[in-house]
Formats: C-alpha cells, sequence, structure tokens
C-alpha cells in the first residue's frame, strides 16, 4: 500500500523506567490515504496521544516502520526529523499553545520561520488568508490572551497549515471546548481538509467528534482493534 | 533576522525584569568606568606631580668605558670594559650630535645641555648650599616650569645672573637687583645678580635651586667643552622608559627614564592599576552572572512555548539563537545606558571642588575604558546568555506537548 500517505507496521512502544516496562503500543498496523480524516478513539490510557506524538516524530518507537509519504522516518537524525516536521507536519493540541507574546497573525505565520531563508512574502499572504479562512482575519493583531477557547483553537489549526503540510496531527483539539465551539472547530477542520487537501489524525473522547470522520481508529490493549470506514465524505451527517 | 525579533519580544513581554537586568549591568558599567577614570586620574596626577618637573629622560656620561682588547687578534672587534677612572671627569662632550639626535626622536618636546652642580651662595656672614644649574637662554622652561612661577624680576638667563628661588632669597634677605658671591664647588668663584624670584608649588622646595646661563655655568664649573647631561622632555611621560631603550641602544652612554629613579611610583600606579582592574573585573562578571540566571530563569519558565516551537520544526540552533540574542541585547542595552551615565557621572565628580578651590577627586576620562566595557559587557552577556540558550535548546517537545 505505498499509496498511503502514512504507513504503520508493527509499531511497538514500551516505556522503560529502570526496572518497570510500560508496553503501551504493542504492534501497531495503520494505513491513511492522504487527504482524509481519521478519528483515532480508545480509552484513556490506551496510547492515543503516544501514538500521535510518533507520528509527529517527537518520539521515536521503540520497534517497527514508520512511513510518511513514502518517506522511512525510522533512521532519520534528529535535525532531519525536525526539518521533516517543519515541512510535512502540522500540530493541534488539546491546549491551543499559541505563543503569548505574539498575534494571532504572527503565531500563524512562526512555523514558516522554520524553513530556511523564513518567512517569504508568500508566507505573510498566506497567513492572511488562513486567518480568515478560519474566521479571524478580524482578530488578526490580537494576542492569544484577547482571543476566546474556540479562537484561538481555530488560530492554531491556521498555524498547524501554513507550511501546506500532508498531515495535521490533533490530539483532542475539542477536548477543551465547548460543545458549539467544538463543532465549529470540527466543521473548520472538514473544511479546510478538503480544500487543501491535508490529512487529519485527531484523537478524541467525543463520539460525535468521530462520527464525522471518514476512518476511526479504535485502539485497545496496544493495538488498533478497529478500523471503521464511515459513510462518504459527501454525507457527514449519516453518522452510525 | 526573525530570532532577533522573537528575543526582543521576549525582552519586552517581561519589561520589568529586563528594565532591573539592564539598570543592573548599566550600573556595573558605570562603576567599571568610574574606577577606570578614578585610578587614571590617580596615575596623570601622580605621574604630572612627579614628573612635571624633572627631565623624562637624562643622558649621562657613561660609568665604564670600552677599550679595544689588547692582546686581541688584529681584525677582532673584543673589547674590554674597564671602570672609568674616578680621576676623570665625566662629561659629555659631543653636545651639538646628541641634541640633533635627541630631538629626532617623534616623541621628545625637547632636549637641552644642563651643567649641573653644587656651589655656595654667600653673603657676610650667612651662606646657602645650593644646586646650580646651567641652562641654554632659550631652555628655561624646558624641564622645570620657571617662567610662569616667578615673583620678582625678569626670568632671563641672558642677563647674566641668576634666577633663584623665594625661600632662598627669603633666607639670605636677597632681592632682584641684589649681588652674592657663588662659590662652586670646583673652585670658581664669581660675583653675580640676583635677576629673578621664582616661587616653588611646594613650601621650601625653592630653597636649594638657581638657575644660570650655562656658558657662565660652564666657568664656574669648569666643563669648558662638555655639560653633565643632555636632559629630554618628552610630550607623554609615559614614553620615556621606551625612548631610554631606544637611545641606550644607539649610544654608549648612561639613559635613564624618571621611571627608573622613582620606582615606587611606578610600583604605586601598578598596584593601583591592578586593585581597579581586579574590582572592574569582579563588577562585569557579577553583572554577567545576572543575566545568565536570570535567562536561565526565562528558559524555564518559557518551557512550553519552547517545546511547541520545536514541535513544529524550528531548529534548536533557533532557540538557542532566540537566548543569544536576548543577551547580546540586554549588553548593549546595559552599555548604551552605562556609558551615557558613566559619562556624565565622571565629569560630575571630576568638577566637584573643594573648600579651597581645589578639584576633590583626580578624574581622568580613559577612552580605553569606554571601548573596554562595551565590548566585554556586550560579549560577555551574549556567552553569559550560552549556559541558558544550551538549555532551552534542549527542551524536548514531548514534555510539553505529549
Ligand atoms: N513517558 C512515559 N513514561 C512512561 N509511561 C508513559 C509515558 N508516556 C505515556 N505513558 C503511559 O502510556 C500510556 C498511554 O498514554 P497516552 O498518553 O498515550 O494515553 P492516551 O490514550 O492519550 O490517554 P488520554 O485519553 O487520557 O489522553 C499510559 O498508561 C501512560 O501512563
Ligand atoms: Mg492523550
Amino acid at each position: 500500500m505505498s499509496t498511503s500517505l502514512v504507513q504503520v507496521r508493527d509499531l511497538v512502544k514500551t516505556f522503560r523506567q529502570g526496572e518497570l516496562t510500560t508496553p503501551v503500543l504493542r504492534g501497531i498496523d495503520l494505513d491513511l490515504p492522504a487527504g482524509t480524516r481519521a478519528a483515532l478513539v480508545g480509552p484513556s490510557g490506551s496510547g492515543k496521544s503516544t501514538l500521535l506524538t510518533i507520528l509527529g516524530t517527537l518520539q521515536r518507537p521503540t520497534s517497527g516502520r514508520l512511513e510518511i509519504d513514502g518517506r522511512s522516518l525510522i533512521g532519520l537524525t534528529e535535525r532531519e526529523l525536525t526539518a521533516f516536521r517543519n515541512a510535512r507536519l502540522g500540530f493541534v493540541f488539546q491546549f491551543h499553545h499559541l505563543l503569548p507574546d505574539f498575534t494571532a497573525w504572527e503565531n500563524v505565520l512562526f512555523p514558516a520561520f522554520g524553513r530556511a531563508g523564513g518567512a517569504t512574502r508568500a508566507d505573510k499572504e498566506r497567513a492572511d488568508e488562513l486567518l480568515d479562512k478560519v474566521g479571524l482575519a478580524h482578530r488578526r493583531d490580537f494576542l492569544p490572551g484577547q482571543l476566546s477557547g474556540g479562537q484561538k483553537q481555530r488560530v492554531a489549526i491556521a498555524r498547524a497549515l501554513i507550511n501546506r503540510p500532508n498531515l495535521v496531527l490533533a490530539d483532542e483539539p475539542t477536548g477543551n471546548l465547548d460543545r458549539e465551539a467544538a463543532a465549529q472547530v470540527m466543521t473548520l477542520i472538514e473544511e479546510i481538509g478538503r480544500s487543501e487537501g491535508t490529512a487529519f489524525v485527531l484523537s478524541t473522547h467525543d463520539a460525535e467528534i468521530a462520527s464525522r470522520c471518514p476512518i476511526t481508529f479504535r485502539i485497545e490493549a496496544g493495538t488498533i482493534r478497529q478500523t471503521v470506514a464511515a459513510a462518504p465524505l459527501t454525507s457527514p451527517a449519516a453518522s452510525p | 533576522m526573525f530570532a532577533l525579533k522573537v528575543a526582543w519580544r521576549y525582552l519586552l513581554s517581561t519589561r520589568l525584569q529586563t528594565g532591573l537586568l539592564v539598570v543592573g549591568g548599566a550600573l556595573g558599567v558605570v562603576i567599571f568606568l568610574v574606577l577606570a577614570a578614578l585610578a587614571k586620574g590617580l596615575a596623570v596626577t601622580l605621574t604630572d606631580a612627579v614628573s612635571g618637573s624633572i627631565p623624562h629622560v637624562t643622558i649621562e656620561p657613561p660609568q665604564v668605558r670600552a677599550r679595544p682588547f689588547v692582546d686581541a687578534p688584529a681584525d677582532s672587534v673584543v673589547q674590554a670594559a674597564t671602570p672609568l677612572s674616578s680621576t676623570v671627569r665625566a662629561q659629555i662632550r659631543n653636545v651639538p650630535a646628541l641634541l640633533s639626535l635627541a630631538r629626532a626622536q617623534p616623541e621628545v618636546k625637547g632636549a637641552t645641555a644642563r651643567v649641573l652642580g653644587s656651589a655656595f651662595l654667600v653673603r657676610g656672614e650667612s651662606r646657602a648650599a645650593i644646586t646650580v644649574q646651567g641652562l641654554e637662554t632659550t631652555d628655561l622652561d624646558l624641564i622645570a616650569p620657571v617662567t610662569k612661577k616667578l615673583v620678582a624680576g625678569e626670568a632671563d638667563l641672558s642677563r647674566g645672573g641668576l634666577i633663584i628661588g623665594q625661600t632662598l632669597a627669603k633666607d639670605l634677605e636677597l632681592r632682584v637687583g641684589s649681588t652674592i658671591l657663588l662659590r662652586t664647588d670646583r673652585g670658581g668663584e664669581r660675583l653675580t645678580r640676583v635677576d629673578g624670584i621664582y616661587k616653588a608649588d611646594e613650601e621650601g622646595q625653592d630653597r636649594g635651586n638657581a638657575y644660570l646661563v650655562i656658558s657662565v655655568a660652564r666657568a664656574l664649573f669648569d666643563l669648558p667643552g662638555g655639560v653633565d647631561e643632555i636632559s629630554l622632555k618628552l610630550h607623554d611621560a609615559n614614553a620615556a622608559p621606551a625612548v631610554a631603550r631606544r637611545l641606550r641602544g644607539a649610544l654608549a652612554l648612561r639613559v635613564t627614564a624618571w621611571q627608573e629613579r622613582n620606582p615606587l611610583l611606578a610600583a604605586i600606579i601598578l598596584s593601583q592599576t591592578t586593585q581597579t582592574n581586579i574590582i572592574q573585573a569582579f563588577t562585569l562578571l557579577t553583572v554577567l552572572v545576572g543575566v545568565a540566571s536570570a535567562l536561565l530563569l526565562s528558559t524555564y519558565r518559557r518551557r512550553g512555548e519552547i517545546g511547541v516551537m520545536r514541535s513544529f520544526g524550528l531548529s534548536r540552533g533557533f532557540v538557542a539563537t532566540v537566548f543569544v540574542f536576548q543577551g547580546t541585547i540586554l549588553g548593549v542595552l546595559s552599555s548604551a545606558l552605562g556609558v551615557t551615565g558613566g559619562w556624565f557621572l565622571t565629569n560630575w565628580l571630576g568638577s566637584i571642588k573643594t573648600n579651597t578651590g581645589d578639584l576633590l577627586l583626580p578624574i581622568s576620562q580613559d577612552g580605553a575604558a569606554y571601548a573596554i566595557v562595551v565590548v566585554a559587557t556586550i560579549t560577555g552577556s551574549a556567552v553569559a546568555a550560552v549556559i541558558p540558550a544550551r538549555s532551552a535548546s534542549s527542551i524536548d517537545p514531548l514534555e510539553v506537548v505529549g
């Protein structure tokens, strides 16, 4: 399945603290086509965040294979992984993690400075476009402290997209929002995923959010137990 | 440069802390500059006081004489140094050549030939032991100021008379125009006239001095063709050792810098300078430790943000640069404020006068100290930021977002 954007084979993650070993992921196999949305569900402590951070190259698996966009990430150096994250991946966290000293627009633009040469004029225009897309053009020059929780999360989504990543990893992106704001953020993810062709993997405890993703990965006892291909994108309302 | 912008934004976001750091750094710079100005002021004052009325470099007859070795082969240049016989009068003979050599040195302000000797001034029953300086008329003020200290008569040696100190005049009840017998230790005797009376800075210092035109002095001290010494005054008294060394290399004569005759002064200045440098170094070190610890605290406070930056692919190098730039900016601001403050404070301190109208403190602006403190503060703060920068760049994004 080399057409997959993400390909995970027999991925194992075991935490070791002295004598104590905690096996968390015991052999994950996973394929994600480009441009789609997948929900990652499972009980608390099942390893959702762990899997997302491994997919996001923020930590390395104990064993197994991981390919994103046709590139094997297992043997890469720290420096190569940093560059890879900057170019191909975006992150949205449960807590927005915006930089408090920078305006909404500057926060969106920030990852563009990870590239050699820094942010271009085109990047700056894109930051404005993205803010417009997430409906915050009028909050462009606000500091995070002056935005609501939902607005902050929308800025964070715009920030994740500035470098046109193939894959955005979102760990409970709506976990900190009320139902309405969560639904708004989800709608935004759907729209942007479609218009930008970006794939999303988002972990959630919210069945409603999960139901809005064409694919659901259920993680249990350290393996992917269930892969549900939901109704096609065109009818997001038809959830099980 | 984006890292610079981030660094600046970080410093602005904690204005109070940044302000305190800058003020602390500036205070360190001010202390540095005031100490430098005081040390230099003291050195200048002491140097002026000691070297102001003495020659900076003296050229005197040798104490040994080199002779060809009698047994040496004809083509050899082996020479033996033999002590100059104590029965031979030591004197310098080739005066014009030496004067023109001395005057050709760029550091030399003036050079003069001097005849120096002991004599008595005899008036009736009273007599006074004095040192007589025989000088060319034009060189009267070259070694020590006389004309501007004159209190009576004329500062003109060409009239052939004596210019004597005020205390001496008082002791012997002499006035301008008085005649007096001058008897030298070479047996010369002359009835001469007081042409001028000057007053030395220090009370009594002018008790034992008399100036006389060199032609008369030669006769009185029995030196028809020579002089006792060639005396040099330099533009900068501190250049004396170098000039002396150069002339010593060129001449088979005894060449001495004034410092060699006043070793205690050099020791005092050196110890003062060393002490100042030590305090300056520790002052700057304290400032830099302050910068390092404040920035290190800020890396802890910003752990989360740094982790997030790293997660979306900003490099360790970028994070480190942000912190080094913060240190550099703190250094630039501290030194700018400190140099301004230091300039005004030293000038003000240097203008304070005591009740008697003298300056309270010897202050001399030290340009080199300004350059040193600016460079040391800026590079020092940048280097001090390296520890926090390393700590920040090693923050694992996982501990923040995982
Ligand atoms: N650094 C670590 N060292 C040891 N154990 C860890 C570490 N990180 C995670 N774990 C363990 O791995 C397991 C999975 O954690 P993870 O955070 O991935 O769960 P999760 O599915 O995201 O849970 P939640 O839904 O509550 O966020 C947990 O039992 C946790 O204790
Ligand atoms: Mg989690």
